[in-house]
């Protein structure tokens, strides 16, 4: 009818319009800008093909590097806050509950990237940071540590950092995922005596199938454009060893105002997010159908 | 036994959690010359010198008020065009409803770098360029996707038959959404409201490359660009840092229950 | 007036036909129960008449004014909804007052409405409550008085009773009877429940295969039904249905036709103690007010209504009146 025509536009209108003029348009922009040769200071504009892509993928060391790093950044982190967020979030669920851990487990995620940033850098700082202070006092070092500028340890920390803030963001989803699973489900494992191992293995995980991929997927992307942390601990230094691909981008685009060039890395990156975004769910596809 | 292990556990996450902040707080009613000095831990007197350092720079209070009014109004208008979504998805689509939220999702998920420069040249084109109106708009952009998933989820759980309901009572759908839906999803909106405050009050790339001039420069901005002459000034950092902690604990503590609903609820269905 | 037609009226879900020209008539001031199983099309059939979706093609009349067009604000219609759908933030008589407020009538007339219904379902006492506070048949008036307040030209209920116990089912089926007489208004009751049905109906429409099968009184639904779905829809237990060799087995008498079903109720199948019978009980289900025994005809099992003592493989002797067998 034609009202409901009429309805429909008034309710999505507004929603439909702003993601196509700021999303849709923008992302149309980029691939066009990453077919060209444009640098703001030289004043060069002009196509390039897919000579950008050439380089990109076949000359660019730098690039590779940054994917590297990215992944490395992405797998870690990722990998890490899900298991210590399942451990806290079986202990709230088995052990003890609690209003007040729950505040407090959200308190790291709230608080801006850029403070918890600052906030790391403050602690890891090679003299009066606190971290080495404690470990020194302690012996277990003997001289301080250059935490964020030695290249084998920047990303590391950043990771740390990384896996401080949003650990707790995971703790909750899972532990929402586990107080999904049906208590008869659990008192009938529990009839079976089945040990703690089996339990977990056989019984909880496959339940909490479905919130492990979310948090998955959804951290995993998050790691992915990773930008705030690490361009405010160490810059992408030292020596590139902490640059992921959204901070080469930046400085391709903002430090040497490369705009097409810096282009086509972003669009390699939105690609490359999309393409893990499906690897992921395929693979798991059965399992994900199934729950 | 139990009851120790229980208390081991906690104190491992406390510490895990909170030892960053008190070690912030500690740091930041240190005397400032006495800062680049460990030991000792503590503070051996209080000081308030960071702070009033803080509070006598003006371009800082001028970055607050500019969180506070960029964060406010891009909720307010993700708030408006989120619900009206959530509700048009929900009650009005009969297909098409996966493909418009995982789009949704898609802009949620979208690097930030890969937009922000065509982005910035419609804000240019706007006029907008180094103004709130510009961080407004993009925020809106970005919270609105994280609203109408929220939202989503809260009008699912209304009974489909209470939209019969109010059409067989002669409502047009403008009076079912404003008395009817809006009502009942007045948790959902709390929810959504927040989450979306506190991604605009922490948001950094964005603010950092469409302003030039504290004009317009926002807390996280304001934050990373604190430079001394020689080092950083850490007891300001911290005494800013601090500050603008203050208010996220107060909305963690004071709506966990909202904002952990809004979490989960946004992120079931993924 | 509240007459209603129904005429060549087809619905399709995703070209799935729930609905194929199906025909109803609906007279002015009767309670109508569409009865038919779980998924034959009732609450779509409900739905199209109250207007909250468009028939594929047909036509619906109210009172001789074709409305297949019209959307459901402009029919007048009023809805009782399986869970009666009260807006759960608003108090009894804001529910109330929610469809004269969308009319825009002005504040002294929806007091004065929302006054009298309130009194005439004596919920005086409870216009400040919220639904949650009510109890099932509170919930009910509530529902109802929503839907009278705009005097509309019928009432359409799907199913609000299903999800009850059954001594407040039986409760609320009463005054809903109560209620139609009173309101003098066209009920069209929809369900899968044929107890629902033969209490409330002034007549039972049986729906199947996306048609009105049968239309009728109850009884005569019950009595001679037109088919043998219908005929196994109606009673408990349920209707036994014998082919033609297990017939003359059972009554002894030559079966008029060898390619039919004889269908007979357990009620109307008495079965004596009788040294000299050819049948032995299999067991009996014991129902208080009668006996029912179970015993094996051929290879089917079938069930009759026991009289005097009985106990487990006793001979009995079986019998029915003529004008109860229903044959199709
Ligand atoms: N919106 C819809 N989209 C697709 N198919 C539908 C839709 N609504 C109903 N159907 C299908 O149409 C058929 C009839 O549905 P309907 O709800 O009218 O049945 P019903 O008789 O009311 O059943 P019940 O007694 O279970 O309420 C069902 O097979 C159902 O699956
Ligand atoms: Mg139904």
């Amino acid at each position: 009818m034609k009202t409901e025509f009429k309805n429909v536009v008034i309710f999505l209108g507004p929603l439909l319009i702003l993601p196509a003029l700021f999303v849709i348009w923008p992302l149309i922009e980029l691939m066009v800008l990453s077919l060209k040769h444009k640098v703001i200071l030289f004043e060069i504009d002009r196509w390039a093909g897919l000579e950008n892509y050439q380089y990109l993928l076949g000359k660019d060391a730098r690039f590779w590097g940054a994917l590297g790093n990215t992944l490395y950044f992405t797998v870690c982190s990722v990998g890490l806050e899900l298991v210590l967020g399942l451990m806290f979030a079986l202990y709230l669920r088995f052990g003890k509950e609690s209003a007040w851990i729950k505040v407090i487990l959200l308190l790291p995620w709230a608080i801006p990237n850029v403070v918890s940033a600052r906030l790391w850098q403050w602690m890891l700082h090679p003299e009066v940071g606190i971290i080495n202070h404690v470990l020194l006092t302690l012996g277990w070092i003997n001289e301080p540590v250059l935490w964020l500028s030695d290249p084998t340890l920047a990303l590391n920390a950043a990771i740390l950092a990384d896996i401080w803030k949003t650990t707790p963001l995971i703790t909750l989803l899972l532990f929402a995922g586990l107080q999904r699973i049906p208590e008869t489900i659990l008192s009938a494992a529990k009839v079976d005596r089945t040990p703690p191992v089996r339990f977990l293995f056989y019984i909880l995980l496959p339940q909490l199938n479905p919130m492990l991929m979310t948090a998955m997927i959804l951290r995993g992307l998050d790691a992915f454009r990773v930008f705030d942390v690490i361009y405010v601990m160490t810059g992408g230094g030292p020596a590139n060893s902490t640059e992921t691909l959204s901070i080469y981008a930046y400085r391709t685009y903002f430090q040497s105002l490369q705009f097409g060039y810096g282009s086509s890395i972003a669009l390699t990156q939105v690609i490359l997010m999309l393409a893990m975004t499906w690897i992921i769910m395929n693979a798991f596809s059965s399992k994900w159908d199934r729950s | 036994m139990t009851r120790a292990l229980h208390a081991g556990f906690y104190g491992v996450i406390l510490l895990w959690s909170l030892w960053p902040f008190i070690w912030q707080w500690v740091t930041s009613v240190k005397v400032p010359s006495n800062i680049s000095r460990i030991p000792p831990l503590l503070p051996e007197h209080l000081s308030a010198a960071n702070y009033s350092a803080i509070f006598s720079n003006e371009t800082f209070i001028r970055v607050i008020w500019n969180s506070i009014a960029v964060g406010l109004g891009a909720t307010a208008i993700s708030l408006v065009v989120g619900a009206m979504g959530a509700y048009g998805i929900s009650r009005l689509l009969e297909r098409g409803r996966r493909w418009i939220m995982l789009s949704l999702l898609v802009v949620l998920m979208l690097p930030q770098v890969s937009v922000v420069t065509p982005l910035y040249r419609i804000v240019d084109l706007m006029g907008w360029g180094d103004t709130l109106w510009s961080l407004i708009a993009v925020y809106s952009i970005f919270s609105v996707p994280l609203v109408v998933w929220v939202m989503y989820q809260a009008y699912e759980e209304i009974p489909e038959t209470l939209h019969r309901a109010a059409r067989v009572d002669g409502s047009s759908e403008w009076t079912i959404f404003t008395r009817v839906y809006l009502p009942l999803g007045i948790p959902g909106l709390v929810s959504s409201g927040l989450l979306s405050l506190i991604f605009c009050w922490n948001e950094f790339l964005f603010a950092l490359t469409f302003t030039s001039s504290y004009k317009a420069r926002t807390i996280p901005v304001g934050i990373s660009l604190f430079s001394g002459q020689y080092d950083f000034p850490w007891g300001e950092i911290t005494a800013a840092s601090s500050l603008v902690t203050f208010p996220i604990i107060l909305i963690v503590i004071f709506s966990q229950k909202y904002l952990v609903r809004g979490l989960v609820g946004s992120g079931v269905k993924g | 007036m509240g007459r209603i037609d129904v005429k060549n009226l087809c619905m399709e879900y995703n070209q799935k036909r729930v609905l194929d020209r199906l025909d109803l008539e609906v007279l002015h001031g009767e309670f109508l129960v569409v009865l038919g199983e779980s998924g034959c099309g009732k609450s779509t059939l409900l739905n199209l008449i109250a207007g909250l979706r468009e028939p594929f093609s047909g036509q619906i009349l109210f009172d001789q004014r074709d409305v297949t067009r019209l959307d459901v604000q402009s029919r007048n219609v009023a809805f009782v909804f399986q869970d009666y759908a009260l807006y759960p933030h608003m108090t009894v008589e804001q529910n109330i007052r929610f469809p004269l407020e969308n009319l825009k009538l002005n504040r002294r007339e929806i007091d004065h409405k929302c006054d009298g219904i309130l009194t005439r379902l004596r919920l005086n006492d409870f216009r400040n409550q919220y639904p949650n506070q009510l109890s099932g048949g509170q919930k009910q008036r509530v529902a109802i008085g929503r839907a009278m307040v705009r005097d509309p030209f019928v009432f359409l209920f799907d199913e609000p009773l299903s999800s009850l116990d059954p001594h407040l089912r039986d409760h609320l089926r009463l005054e809903l009877k109560q209620l139609h007489k009173e309101l003098k208004k066209t009920f069209i009751y929809v369900t899968h429940d044929q107890l629902s049905a033969m209490v409330l109906g002034d007549r039972v429409a049986f729906m199947d295969d996306g048609k009105i099968q049968q239309i009728g009184p109850p009884l005569q639904l019950y009595r001679s039904p037109a088919n043998i779905r219908i005929a196994r829809f109606f009673g408990f237990p349920p209707v036994n249905v014998l082919t033609a060799t297990d017939f003359e087995r059972l009554s002894g008498k030559p079966a008029p036709d060898s390619k039919m079903k004889f269908c007979i109720r357990p009620e109307n199948l008495e079965c004596r103690a009788d040294s000299k019978g050819c049948f032995e009980v299999q067991w009996i289900q014991q129902m208080g007010a009668a006996n029912f025994v179970y015993i094996s005809v051929g290879k089917q099992t079938i069930c009759g209504l026991g009289k005097g003592s009985l106990h487990k493989n006793q001979k009995v002797s079986c019998n029915f009146k003529s004008e109860n067998l229903m044959i199709f």
